[in-house]
């Protein structure tokens, strides 16, 4: 177990915060998580890193969940707090497993924290996020994704430039040449996405389910 | 098209019969414990619901012999068997395909199970087996396999994710298979078809009977990363079941079936707000007030107190949690992402609201020192003593299914047997820096806590809270926890080269 003090916490709007402890001899891969609690609440939850694996800090983003436990007592601490970290665990985002061409990454809400952390962490710009909010305001754009290229699906709201619907719809109807067994899918965010997505990507697409790995955000 | 979910009976050379006990983890017994294989169990409900001819065939619950079980099996000639098996009756599984080829050389033998699915080559090659199933999800996928069989019966032109299939010796692989379809969509457990009745009695986890396995309302685990668990791996996709579904199904076996116990063996059930809500939802249909008790399997640091609280009010009683070690650096060993302090303060919460917290330890680990085993008996004996736990089960640390714990085993060279029938839990067969009788010992140790003074005033002591199922406990539970603990204590000792058995006056 790590004890870290919370060095700073971000708002990025009235659900979504992140949180910044310092790493210190942590060694972790974009990809995994770690279980996180507060001291002497005995209850934990799992958090996927949102920062690069070479940073001074260890950051997560943290979707406060409206009754969720663990979300809000996080929500609750300030500077200099102590929060308790296991892991990291996992093993989701493995790119040594094989070749490809492109990688797709598919998420929902704070399901970007993992494909995030790869991005800032890895030297690789052959990818395309593809993420599902429901605000324009939701959109983390900090320039963690220049190397890529990015399609934000807004559901919420019709006010944006962006494309207007979920990423299942995105799916459905895009004409973008991104489907290929070529390629290689990860898929982030809430389980009722995941499955879609899946269906959609194997039975409308083709793609062998060889090619595709997700985690699931509760 | 006829489709046999069967289980044959096997023993070992002491008489026993191979049980399945926690999840899936075969274990041989003399006393028999019938646990319903929920997933499988839901394979055959959805494949009825889907007009196919059913049969389902525990040759163990139905108290039959292998003899009897071949008989019927002849009788029955399906299309299609379908076995489950896991490390420590690959074996026997293996051979039970021979004889079911020698009865039935048209029909199509199908392996599920997380030992074949993580090593399908070697099933295919050991064996009659024609198709080996690579998911948990055996109840989707048979399902697909089903429908495709209908539609052409030559298994040449067979494929399906998810499969690896032997023709005239040439093995085909079909990749893995990927759940698209959500855990709602399958079978809630249809009661009369898998004959419930035969489960509902002998299982040493109901204090009230009959009791019965709820369709599962998690697949997997949330967390799925302890190196010694099956639901660890790349191959697995957690889903989970709404808790409408759920609590409908729970209404019915009260209603319909009079069940007076209901435990859900998802490895981990909810947690969080969804756990409230299922609380919330049986009170309010009245459920908590119909003399059923409820029981789950959850982690140690998932459920706050909050949710402990409402659970207690729901009539929940039995929480079945696993305490692998009393030794911090063990659990960090094994994943598991909390202390011995978190172990000791959710189960506190659990006592002081009434619910019956039942232990299931681990010892026999390859890099578990005396000092190590000592902490896990000592935080033990503190929560029994406390009443923080009410019952307790241990088992010895065997390397299963191809897990992260077994891998680890093979790659060190730790492990001590190539023969998987040594992975019956009845021996340690892993290099451990103690000698093996020092976790004998141990188990037999923490095992005896039920007879000592101390667990037993404590359990005197609760009945003066005057719950009646603190009484139900002591009178009904208890009795029968005793007559088990000697089968248990036999059987996880009987390896133990001093002989001498600290409890065999106060047994026999």
């Amino acid at each position: 177990m790590h004890i870290r003090k919370i060095h700073s916490k971000k708002y990025y709007n009235d659900s979504l915060i992140s949180i910044r402890v310092e790493r210190g001899e942590i060694v972790f891969k974009p990809g995994q998580h770690f279980s996180l609690s507060i001291k002497n609440k005995f209850v934990n939850r799992e958090y996927s890193t949102f920062s690069s694996k070479d940073s001074k800090y260890i950051e997560f983003l943290i979707k406060i969940v409206t009754d969720g436990i663990v979300s809000n007592q996080i929500k609750e601490l300030v500077e200099g707090d102590e929060i308790f970290l296991h892991g990291p665990f996992g093993k989701f985002l493995d790119l040594e497993s094989g070749d490809y061409n492109n990688l797709i990454l598919i998420s929902s809400g704070s399901g970007v924290a993992p494909f995030r952390s790869l991005a800032v962490s890895e030297n690789i710009t052959n990818f395309k996020l593809i993420h599902g909010i429901r605000k324009k305001e939701d959109i983390i754009d900090d320039g963690s994704f220049d190397k890529g290229t990015v399609t934000y699906c807004v559901s919420g709201d019709n006010e944006h430039n962006y494309f207007n619907g979920r990423v299942t719809k995105y799916l459905e109807e895009t004409s973008d040449d991104i489907f290929s067994n070529n390629n290689l899918y990860f898929i982030c965010g809430n389980k009722d996405m995941i499955a879609d997505v899946y269906k959609i990507l194997i039975e409308k697409h083709k793609i062998s389910s060889d090619k595709i790995d997700s985690e699931t955000f509760f | 098209m006829k489709i046999t979910i069967t289980y044959p009976p096997l023993m070992n050379e002491f008489g026993q019969k191979a049980m399945v006990s926690q999840n899936r983890n075969v274990q041989y017994f003399k006393k028999p414990t019938y646990l319903l294989p929920v997933v499988h169990a839901q394979a055959a409900s959805i494949l009825k619901e889907n007009n196919f001819d059913v049969i389902w065939d525990d040759a163990n619950s139905q108290l039959k012999d292998y003899a009897k079980w071949l008989i019927d099996l002849k009788d029955y000639s399906p299309n299609l068997i379908v076995l489950e098996s896991t490390t420590p009756v690959m074996k026997a599984m293996w051979e039970a395909s021979k004889d079911i080829r020698k009865i039935l050389p048209e029909s199509i033998i199908v392996m599920t199970g997380y030992h074949s699915m993580r090593s399908p080559h070697e099933t295919l090659l050991n064996s009659e087996v024609d198709i080996v199933i690579k998911s948990n999800h055996v109840d989707f996928i048979l399902l697909k396999l089903c429908k495709k069989l209908e539609k052409d019966k030559d298994l040449g032109n067979l494929e399906l994710d998810g499969i690896t299939k032997k023709v005239n010796g040439d093995i085909s692989d079909y990749g893995k298979f990927q759940l698209v379809e959500k855990i709602d969509d399958s079978a809630i457990v249809d009661r009369d078809l898998i004959q419930w009745k035969n489960y509902a009695y002998e299982n040493g986890n109901f204090l009230r009977t009959p009791g019965t396995y709820a369709t599962s309302v998690i697949r997997d685990c949330y967390f799925g990363k302890c190196t010694f668990c099956r639901y660890n791996g790349p191959d697995l996709t957690f889903s989970a079941m709404t808790i409408k579904k759920s609590v409908d199904e729970y209404e019915k076996l009260i209603n319909e079936h009079g069940v007076k116990e209901i435990f859900d063996d998802s490895g981990v059930w909810y947690r969080g707000k969804e756990a409230i809500s299922f609380a919330k939802e049986i009170i309010k249909r009245g459920l908590h007030k119909r003399g059923c008790y409820f029981g789950i399997n959850t982690r140690f640091e998932y459920l706050d107190e909050t949710t402990i609280e409402w659970l207690a009010k729901a009539n929940f009683r039995f929480i079945l949690i696993g305490l692998e070690s009393g030794s911090n650096y063990s659990l960090d060993m094994l994943n598991k992402g909390y202390t011995a302090e978190g172990i000791k303060q959710n189960l506190m919460h659990m006592s002081k609201h009434g619910l019956h917290p039942h232990l299931t330890i681990m010892v026999g680990y390859y890099w578990e020192t005396k000092e190590m085993l000592n902490d896990t008996i000592r935080l033990v004996k503190e929560l029994m003593f406390k009443g923080y736990a009410r019952t307790l089960q241990v088992t010895l640390c065997t390397p299963l299914d191809f897990t992260p714990y077994h891998q680890e085993v093979i790659k060190s060279g730790k492990i001590l047997t190539k023969n998987y029938n040594d992975h019956d839990m009845s021996k340690i067969i892993v290099e451990t820096p103690e000698s093996h009788d020092v976790y004998y010992e141990a188990v037999k140790e923490i095992y005896s806590i039920a007879f000592h003074p101390k667990f037993i005033i404590r359990q005197i002591i609760f009945l003066f809270r005057f719950n009646i199922r603190d009484w139900e406990f002591l009178f009904t539970y208890g009795i029968r926890a005793i007559r088990r603990v000697r089968q248990h204590i036999f059987n996880l000792t009987k390896n133990s080269t001093k002989k001498t058995n600290p409890l065999s006056k106060k047994l026999s």
